[in-house]
């Protein structure tokens, strides 16, 4: 499967392929995204979808293109003033990726989600621009009956907002910066004990010595550590000092007593903690094993292509049982000192242990789904490996609705309080409130506070008393607001500025990127950027 | 609270409330913006900033676009392959923006037209760059010609970029860089390792940027006018065009039907080391300020013999052997992949050095083969928009504004002091200038400094591998007095050098007790004046428990063309609470930390002293004119 359009793609994606690999590329490249309203907050967004290569993109937006979007928004020309905003854009995203196909509606995007509500089915994605509490209420419920996952996205002045909404996302490649290797020296297995001991590590010549695998020669000191001790690994400072004195003791001593250079020693000095460090479980992956939807009843819900919580439930009785209290092995080994062929064999040690491990996980699943009436119904090929290989990276995010976040019955008033009086958040705990009383101005005025000339010292008093309102409402007292980011937001109007919307841009398409290829892990409540004084707050409310 | 303190001289002058004023919409408009570079920031860079209201501006860039740039830098189209950044970056932006003025030059921002003239003759300057030599470039012309650098430097104000990131190893390379301009041998190895090897023994279907220099290459006037195709039609024929080209160039590297294993090599090697040469040799922009490559030929390489021994060897290869075997190393113990893969790149390098002779002999640090860098979109456009905003702030002439921003792949930071948890971008008050710093003092800056003094060196740049990096690094924790070869004391005379601007100094090490920590924070004094031949003065402090006692240092700078310098080693001050760094940089700076603790643990047991950071020297700023 090659032809000369493969290869321009791999080429053309290189650089992010580096990242999110070539299953991360190809949900990307399976994506179909719906994007409300195509300001500058909205086209930036798609912009780096588009380069990134999504499949496809719908373009929803009423407005024709003016002189203020000539000056903040790079995809409109001079020569299409009076043109359909919508149809613009989506000329000018297309020219920048051959790959993405793109289609518009012209047509206010509150009035279309009236009008057709079945035309969010065709999404993976919907990210809403500008759009205010109200019109986000509604589209959210829209988004959560029919499965489809939300992004609000916001620039209002110097602020920026941006949300998540969908019941939950599970990510099984958390892709942490960093991981201890996964090599279970303090619980060998028989094939692994029986590989080290083969060894007669004494014997061997120079040659060999230097090229034991050091996961062997700690190994073999651990075994006899533990035959003298009866059977504890080191624990103590001490005992582990003395452990990697025994390590060191394994270098081989030249003619001239003189210390050989062996760098599977100093590979084993530098890898001894392995001998004393028990495989343990993550508490976020712990979290995921004793969630409610991690059980057999998992079975009953299955879908083919989500196969998360099955195989979370059926990773939960493996622990539960062949693996004594851990998670699968992991089944990689890092690079080492060793020649080709013992590296090779070490490898194939782990490996196969780590598939009797997926097998077991795999069982336990087709158990269940037998159990459930549904047998046959199995899990993908390499679904459960793939699972098990990523078993400490497991990850589940859940939203609260917006409606839960803005209800005064289900409102977080105290994490609002706390948020408004800690002075790290303080400013951006404003903001979210501000932005929440503007619309409030909208919903009542017909037009964000200090838009309209002359009125702007009239609407900072009103604005002031709809933030008030909204922090008794959801049961913030004795917290407000503050009054210096009341003018700000008057004094800029809703103006939708570029160094803010390339900003949100650039932090929506990539929570989005997060959301498609299921990879890395998504905040979880209310971002808040303050372009005043450069930071973001992410809010649990 | 977002800019109640310090206001300036105009009362209206405050941030964020300036930004409504016609006043800064007019200085906007007006402002002489330099932007370096035209890739993945430079790109969003533009965007924002005509978009922000900015009209005077220039761009330097020396790359020509690449296919793997079009993820990203969404100025650029495929039939944009090929030629110039910063030209066509310039051109697209003002077909959008007619109004701006957009100066566009394909070049390298060292070169002595945009010295410290031009540089002064700039409002602010954007940095886009992609790699640590010319940031440090930037850096150094704008803070000698008091221009400020955004998000990196304002003069005298804040600090400036070296204050933070001195000395931190670069070990990423632009693709262009490795294709049409390698300089040093490191290049040449991630060249091979990224590009040929994977070439050759990657994949089959596997693209690499070879191909596409190729396809380029094969393009038919993409020397000439940048103007874009005529039509869609123009352009989607010219992308199939290219497409063809590179699945064709890609087939290249395959062995044929019934090809010699000789004849395969001498094909190859005509191809990599010499039509390929020839096409970069030929682009002329490229050599203006430098040694155009010269093609290598195999006849002349391995004259007669040699070639029909390489060609057996080959053949003996498609017997059954590896790599290994076909170089004439089928003699050593055990070849892994691993090994395989590094004769393979020593061997290439030095082809590409022109050293035919130690082909296989030099087999190379793992870690010397560096990784091309990763990027999306997304981080660039966010970085963008956070440098406009602060170039903003410069000019409304509100640099206590000024923020330096860290942005985080995960919207979770649980790092020192109260930093916010949840925060995807973070921001400190920009610091000010560090003590110490030679470049921010517009005093002194070395590139790649080398010291001797008697029986002690110490060497920094690029040629040095892994394990000299180390050996050199490890230095610079030690107090001054501890050094190898008999350490550096009062009275020791310090060689400065530094090849990458030919510059020489000498040193005179004075130590002297009487230094107060609040006058002299960094614990020396550095004096000389230019252009040179004048007293200079230093001084140095040294808590030595083996009773040395305390030093006095003072330095006069002979020499003709460079200026006075002098250099301080690391040493130890008693300071309150001890143990760690000194805390200036703000943990922004990993390298800085680690040197800092190395400093500690070299430090004598009973003393719980500072380190402070070791003989990093310096020199004047006359290299930059």
């Amino acid at each position: 499967m090659s032809s000369p359009g493969d290869d321009s793609r791999s080429k053309r994606y290189d650089r992010q392929i580096r990242i999110w690999g070539a299953e991360g590329q190809s949900r990307l490249e399976a994506a179909r995204v719906l994007l409300l309203n195509c300001g500058p907050t909205g086209s930036e967004t798609l912009k780096n979808l588009v380069l990134g290569g999504i499949a496809a993109f719908t373009v929803v937006d009423a407005a024709r293109v003016s002189a203020r979007d000539l000056g903040n928004n790079f995809f409109v020309a001079p020569e299409s003033l009076g043109e359909p905003r919508a149809k613009v854009v989506t000329a000018l995203l297309k020219e920048m990726n051959e790959c993405v196909a793109g289609s518009y509606v012209e047509t206010p995007p509150e009035a279309l989600v009236e009008a057709d509500p079945g035309f969010v089915d065709r999404f993976d994605l919907v990210v809403a621009t500008q759009m205010t509490e109200p019109h986000l209420l509604h589209l959210e419920s829209l988004c959560r009956s029919k499965g489809v996952k939300l992004l609000a996205v916001r620039s209002y002045g110097l602020a920026g907002y941006m949300r998540a909404s969908m019941p939950e996302h599970t990510v099984i490649e958390s892709k942490p910066d960093t991981q201890v290797d996964d090599l279970r020296l303090t619980r060998p297995w028989p094939a692994l004990r029986e590989f080290a001991a083969s060894f007669n590590i004494e014997a061997l010549d120079d040659g060999a010595h230097k090229h034991v695998p050091y996961v062997v020669l700690i190994q073999q000191a651990l075994e006899s550590w533990r035959r003298e001790r009866g059977g504890a690994p080191p624990s103590t400072a001490a005992e582990r000092a003395e452990f990697k004195r025994r390590l060191a003791g394994m270098r081989r001593v030249g003619p001239e007593g003189v210390p050989m250079e062996e760098e599977n020693v100093d590979e084993a000095l530098k890898a001894a903690f392995h001998a004393w460090t028990q495989p343990s479980i993550p508490p976020e992956v712990r979290r995921v094993l004793e969630d409610e939807r991690a059980s057999p009843a998992a079975a009953d819900a299955h879908t083919p292509g989500d196969d998360f919580w099955l195989l979370a439930a059926a990773l939960r009785a493996f622990v539960a049982n062949e693996g004594g209290g851990c998670l699968p092995l992991e089944g990689s080994i890092p690079d080492m000192h060793a020649t080709t062929d013992l590296y090779l064999r070490l490898q194939r040690v782990y490996r196969a242990e780590a598939e009797a491990h997926a097998a077991a996980v795999e069982a336990h699943a087709a158990r269940m789904l037998a159990a459930a009436g549904r047998p046959g119904g199995g899990v993908a090929a390499g679904a459960a490996r793939h699972f098990c290989r990523n078993a400490r990276n497991l990850r589940v995010v859940r939203y609260r609705t917006l409606a839960e976040e803005v209800a005064p019955e289900s409102a977080r008033g105290e994490a609002l309080a706390e948020a408004l009086g800690e002075e790290g958040t303080a400013a951006n705990a404003s903001l979210y409130v501000l932005l929440r009383a503007a619309d409030r101005f909208h919903s009542t005025h017909g037009s964000f506070p200090g838009v309209l000339e002359g009125e702007v010292e009239a609407d900072m008093a009103a604005l002031k008393g709809l933030a008030q309102q909204v922090v008794a409402e959801v049961g913030a007292s004795g917290a407000a607001a503050a009054d210096d980011y009341a003018c700000e937001m008057c004094r800029l109007g809703a103006a939708e500025l570029h160094v803010v919307a390339a900003v949100m841009g650039g932090m929506a398409a990539q929570e989005a990127i997060k959301l498609i290829t299921r990879q890395f892990v998504p905040f979880g409540g209310t971002l808040i950027y303050n372009a005043i004084t450069s930071t973001t707050s992410v809010l649990d409310l | 609270m977002a800019a109640a303190a310090a206001p300036p001289a105009a009362p209206a002058a405050t941030w964020p409330d300036v930004l409504s004023t016609p006043e800064l919409q007019e200085r906007i408009r007006t402002a002489k913006v330099l932007a370096v570079g035209a890739g993945g920031i430079g790109c969003e860079l533009l965007k924002t900033l005509v978009l922000s209201g900015f009209e005077d501006i220039e761009v330097v860039d020396l790359d020509t676009i690449e296919t793997s740039n079009l993820n990203r830098q969404f100025l650029f189209r495929k039939h944009h392959v090929g030629k110039s950044k910063a030209e066509v970056a310039a051109e697209v932006v003002s077909g959008f923006a007619p109004r701006a003025k957009i100066n566009a030059h394909q070049a390298n921002i060292k070169e002595a037209r945009f010295g410290l003239d031009f540089i002064r003759s700039k409002d602010v300057v954007l940095n886009g760059l992609d790699n640590l030599d010319a940031r440090r470039h930037v850096n150094r012309l704008c803070v000698a010609a008091g221009t400020p650098l955004v998000t990196v430097h304002l003069k005298g104000v804040t600090e400036c970029y070296e204050c933070t990131h001195r000395g931190s190893q670069q070990r990423t390379y632009p693709v262009c860089t490795l294709r049409n301009t390698p300089d040093k041998p490191i290049h040449c190895i991630v060249w091979a390792k990224d590009m040929l090897f994977a070439r050759l023994f990657g994949r089959p279907e596997a693209v690499t940027d070879l191909d596409d220099q190729a396809a380029a290459a094969a393009k038919p006037g993409r020397d000439a006018a940048l103007a874009p195709p005529a039509s869609d039609s123009d352009a989607r024929e010219q992308d199939q065009r290219a497409a063809s080209e590179a699945a064709e160039a890609a087939s290249f590297f395959l062995r044929r039907e019934g090809e010699g294993a000789g004849a395969y090599a001498g094909r190859v090697f005509g191809r990599a080391f010499g039509e390929d040469v020839e096409k970069v040799a030929r682009m002329e922009e490229l050599w203006k300020s430098r040694r155009a490559p010269t093609p290598l030929r195999l006849a002349e390489v391995l004259p007669g013999d040699a070639a029909a021994a390489a060609a057996a060897a080959g053949a003996a290869a498609g017997a059954g052997g590896g790599v290994a075997r076909a170089l004439g190393l089928g003699d050593h113990d055990v070849w892994s992949d691993a090994d395989a893969a590094r004769v393979f790149l020593a061997s290439v390098v030095a082809f590409l050095e022109h050293r035919p002779s130690e082909v296989g002999a030099a087999v190379f640090d793992k870690g010397m083969a560096g990784n091309i860098i990763h990027a999306v979109a997304t981080t660039n456009a966010i970085v963008s928009g956070l440098l406009v905003t602060e170039a903003i702030k410069v000019l409304a002439g509100l640099p206590q504004e000024c923020a330096t921003s860290f942005i985080y792949e995960r919207a979770v930071w649980s790092g020192r002091k109260k930093a916010p948890v949840g925060a995807l971008v973070a921001a400190a008050a920009c610091p000010p200038p560090r003590p110490g710093c030679m470049v921010v003092r517009s005093r002194l800056a070395v590139n790649e400094p080398s010291l001797i003094a008697g029986n002690f060196m110490y060497e920094e740049g690029g040629d040095l591998s892994d394990s000299e990096v180390d050996f050199n690094a490890r230095k610079l924790g030690e107090k001054m007095a501890a050094l190898p070869g008999g350490g550096l004391g009062h009275g020791a005379v310090v060689s400065v050098r530094d090849q990458s601007q030919q510059f020489v100094v000498e040193v005179i090490v004075n130590h002297r007790d009487d230094l107060s920590e609040e006058q002299h924070p960094e614990g020396f004094v550095l004096e000389g004046q230019l252009p040179a031949q004048q007293q200079a003065e230093g001084q140095g402090q040294d808590g030595q428990q083996q009773g040395e006692g305390q030093q006095r240092e003072s330095g006069a700078a002979p020499g003709a063309a460079a200026a006075a310098a002098a250099a301080a080693g690391g040493k130890k001050r008693a300071r309150g609470g001890g143990g760690g760094g000194d805390g200036h940089g703000d943990g922004a700076d990993g390298a800085k930390r680690a040197r800092a603790g190395a400093a500690a643990d070299a430090a004598a047991p009973a003393a719980g002293g500072g380190g402070d950071d070791g003989p990093i020297v310096i020199d004047d700023d006359e290299d930059v004119l």
